[in-house]
């Protein structure tokens, strides 16, 4: 009985045949020689034909027994691809020398019943190997899993290959991470109801099916078998689909865990910002309780994603790249990102404040492979009221970062003083082509209208004072003024009108 | 024969002891100096009365001792004397024990002691270990009464014992003792002889003895083969010699020789003697052909106690003395399934198998 010819390589890359010792001749290249069945036998038979087998023999067999050359001999003319022994005891020079010369590939195990058995049910592609990897999986199911990190380890015990989920962007969040990465494109292509698909990539097998989470395919299962074992790939993907229930349950389960936390810690933040003067004790406990240590310096951190994403679900890469970067930081949920913040025991000196900044920098930037995101830091201040300035310093810093891709998408408070802040605010490139539509009007008149309106405001709107700082009569500037408030339509009188118009033509003359 | 058939002689016993037997060229020095300028008879059973007295005479135990105990030059006389005194039987003439290794010659030098003439006939024709594997044994004939006389001058008489017994008394005589000893086996008529016995082994070892020495140094392989009227087997380099000690045995071993034409891979099992050649797993060249390993360079044979990894040898099959391939009870004896390998007889120069040989005869 043969089946297709299965490359030795796939078959000796398989975990349940991974304790063949190679014996002989292990210069050969396994992908090159084709299996197509396994033939168990004693040693008395072995001179039996066995085309394209790979030959098991059951009873051991003292390596240097003159007989392991006849048995080599035997294997290679009964047609066998390859010899497995029942003995790992390493051959002696003849025996090894005479495997090379016949390319014959020779193995070892110490249990030669269970190797051949199995190679029979993986190269034959028989139901048992299907049952028996089904069996173990449900059996792994039964375990309760913590969490779903958890419960993909021990499946990937019991279908012995490694497990990965991964997101439809290629994004591995558990198991295994799948090397080299799986093209997501690849992911999208596949139908999403057709249970378990297998994906010949240029070296392994994917195998992976669509995590059923009610929202479409957000989630693939996947399992990856190297080399090209048919019957094996069938397994795995049977067992998959059983166990993709259970991984879609376990996520559901962790994301309610992970919304209630998100609400209990963006309701605390919030209840931190709205206390006026120290917070009342109670809240105080349950900052304790967070793990949150209120009493010391805090640096906020602002991270708000360029585009939407889910912030309950992607909280921890955010938090693991700035622990890669030696921050242990708080993060709190927020409608459009997180608030963040890292705790120091005294006042920070300087230089502590810019090795904090060029930290979250380098997190930022290792970040930005997967999530695009504004990043604003604000500076150092104490205590409970002090961390909530941080924050809102941050979260200013972080909408100015937004229109600043010369910087990275990166602003620290710290490096620039609260007028710098407003007047960077003024530059920014929606602030601008507004700033000249509303000055548009003053160009090409008489009597430099514009330099005169902000030589004004400059002074207070003080007449005198423009005057004097532009060498004209103060009637002159009177005059201006009146003819700028005409043309423009506006009044003066109005501090809004006065605010815009002053932001307007410090973008104008400063750009 | 003359000293100067001496080296002949000793090389020729050497190919015929197919790696054992013993190293012939102490007993050849010997047997050269006794000669002197003179010369000896070596006579064949056709010259003899058939009422003559032949008594076969050679060396048991361990033939390195050779070496270390000196003999004392009066051991095959008191054999023969004791063996005399046993039997009141006075020999006419000397034969062999072994046809090959150093008692090749070593009843040659006994009947040059004795001063009697050698009879070219012996009991194996080439070297084999055991006392069971004497033609006479094979041939239903007694072996006893014997004697043995060891260097320190102790002479022992056996009779009324199998070659069992035989066999395991003169071991246990010689370990205790010097090591090795003269042997003079039951004395018999020449009449006895006829189909008992192995006929013109030293005539044979002279002919191996003369190619090997015309072959000279650096002789192609094949050439040597073919001048011995043998087959080679494969010719190149030593790359692994293996020992395994077998309780209560002979030890084990085997050697691996990588072809240098082809790359074949020949393995030569071997216990005393070499007993099977595989090339390429495939049993070639089995007991009792004679399976001799040649130094490359020199055409002088490399034994199973002197081979090493790294020489140059060439792997040598000669016939078997036919007297054993012509029965398989024989057969059996010195096959390969007599020294416990599994496997039937490998013989050149019979294409027919050995039990078809049998069932034909």
């Amino acid at each position: 009985m043969s089946g297709p010819a299965v490359p030795l390589a796939a078959l000796l890359s398989h975990p349940a045949l991974a304790g063949l010792v190679v014996l002989g001749d292990g210069d050969s290249d396994p992908t090159s020689i084709g299996v197509e069945t396994v033939v168990a036998r004693s040693v008395a038979t072995a001179s039996e034909a066995a085309p394209r087998a790979l030959l098991v023999l059951l009873t051991p067999v003292e390596a240097t027994d003159w007989k392991m050359d006849a048995i080599i001999r035997q294997a290679h003319v009964a047609g066998a691809s390859a010899l497995v022994l029942a003995s790992t005891s390493p051959l002696p020079l003849s025996a090894s020398a005479l495997a090379r010369r016949l390319a014959l590939p020779v193995y070892g195990t110490d249990d030669p019943f269970t190797t051949g058995a199995v190679a029979r049910d993986l190269i034959l592609a028989r139901g048992s190997h299907t049952a028996a990897v089904i069996n173990d999986t449900v059996r792994a199911l039964r375990r309760p899993a913590g969490d779903v990190e958890h419960l993909v380890r021990s499946l990937a015990a019991a279908i012995a290959h490694p497990i990965h989920l991964v997101d439809a962007t290629g994004h591995q969040f558990a198991g295994t991470a799948p090397a080299p990465p799986i093209d997501p494109a690849e992911l999208r292509r596949l139908p999403i109801d057709a249970g378990a698909q297998v994906v010949p990539l240029a070296d392994r097998l994917l195998i992976t099916v669509p995590v059923p989470l009610g929202e479409g395919p957000g989630v693939w299962l996947g399992a990856e078998a190297p080399g090209h074992l048919p019957a094996d790939a069938a397994a795995i993907g049977a067992a998959l689909e059983v166990a993709v229930h259970a991984v879609g349950r376990q996520l559901a389960v962790d994301r309610l865990a992970d919304e209630r936390d998100a609400r209990l810690r963006a309701a605390l933040l919030g209840e931190l910002a709205d206390a006026v003067g120290a917070p009342p004790p109670e809240l105080r406990r349950r900052a304790i309780h967070a793990g949150w240590s209120l009493d010391g310096w805090h640096i906020g951190i602002r991270v708000n994603p360029r585009t939407a994403v889910d912030t309950v679900a992607r909280r921890t890469e955010v938090l693991a790249a700035l622990a890669d970067q030696g921050l242990h930081c708080e993060a709190v949920e927020q409608a459009d990102g997180w608030a963040v913040w890292t705790s120091l025991d005294s006042e920070p000196a300087p230089t502590d404040v810019d090795r904090v900044a060029k930290a979250i920098r380098r997190a930022h930037r290792a970040l930005s492979t997967t999530l695009s995101a504004s990043v604003g830091v604000g500076a150092a201040h104490q205590g409970p009221s002090g961390l909530v300035r941080s924050l809102a310093e941050a979260n200013d810093a972080a909408r100015l970062a937004e229109s600043r891709p010369a910087s990275g998408y990166f602003v620290h408070i710290d490096q620039l003083g609260l007028a710098q802040l407003l007047l960077a605010w003024t530059r920014t490139d929606t602030f601008q082509p507004a700033a000249r539509t509303l000055l548009e009007p003053l160009a090409g008149q008489p009597g430099d209208l514009l330099r005169t309106l902000t030589a004004y405001l400059d002074a207070e709107s003080s007449l005198v004072e423009a005057a004097a700082v532009l060498g004209v009569h103060r009637n002159t500037v009177a005059g201006r003024i009146a003819r700028t408030e005409t043309l423009l339509g506006v009044r003066l009188d109005d501090p809004e009108t006065r605010l815009a118009l002053h932001l307007a033509c410090r973008a104008n003359t400063s750009g | 024969m003359s000293a100067a058939d001496v080296p002949l002689l000793a090389l020729g016993a050497g190919v015929l002891g197919a790696g054992g037997g013993g190293e012939p060229d102490r007993v050849g020095t010997i047997l050269a100096r006794r000669l002197g300028a003179g010369c000896h008879p070596v006579v064949a059973l056709a010259d003899l009365d058939p009422d003559a007295t032949v008594v076969p005479i050679g060396i048991v135990g361990a033939t390195q001792v050779l070496g270390e105990k000196l003999p004392a030059g009066v051991e095959f006389v008191e054999t023969v004397a004791a063996i005399e005194r046993w039997t009141s039987d006075r020999p006419d003439a000397v034969m062999g024990i072994e046809g090959g290794g150093l008692n090749g010659i070593s009843g040659v030098l006994a009947a040059v002691e004795l001063g009697l003439p050698y009879l070219d006939l012996d009991l194996m024709g080439r070297a084999m270990p055991r006392l069971d594997q004497f033609t006479w044994t094979a041939a239903g004939l007694p072996l006893t009464p014997c004697a043995l006389a060891e260097p320190g001058g102790q002479v022992v008489v056996v009779d009324r014992v199998g070659p069992v017994a035989l066999e395991r008394t003169v071991r246990s005589m010689v370990s205790t003792t010097g090591g090795w000893a003269a042997l003079a086996l039951r004395p018999c008529r020449a009449r006895e002889l006829r189909d008992a016995c192995i006929t013109g082994s030293l005539a044979r070892a002279r002919r191996l003895g003369r190619a090997a020495l015309a072959m000279g140094t650096g002789a192609p392989p094949e050439d040597c083969a073919a001048t011995m009227g043998g087959r080679l087997l494969g010719s190149g380099r030593v790359t692994e010699v293996a020992h395994r000690p077998v309780p209560g045995g002979f030890g084990r071993g085997s050697v691996t020789v990588i072809d240098n034409t082809d790359g074949a891979v020949l393995r030569i099992e071997s216990e005393n003697e070499y007993l099977m050649v595989l090339v390429d797993g495939s049993v070639t060249a089995t007991c009792p052909d004679i399976i001799a390993l040649l130094d490359r360079h020199q055409a002088r044979p490399v034994g199973v106690e002197s081979v090493r990894s790294g020489i140059e040898v060439s792997v040598l099959v000669l016939s078997a003395p036919d007297w054993w391939c012509r029965r398989p009870d024989r057969l059996a004896r010195v096959g390969p399934r007599a020294f416990g390998l599994d496997v039937d007889p490998v013989l050149i120069g019979r294409r027919r198998r050995p039990q078809e040989i049998g069932r034909a005869g």
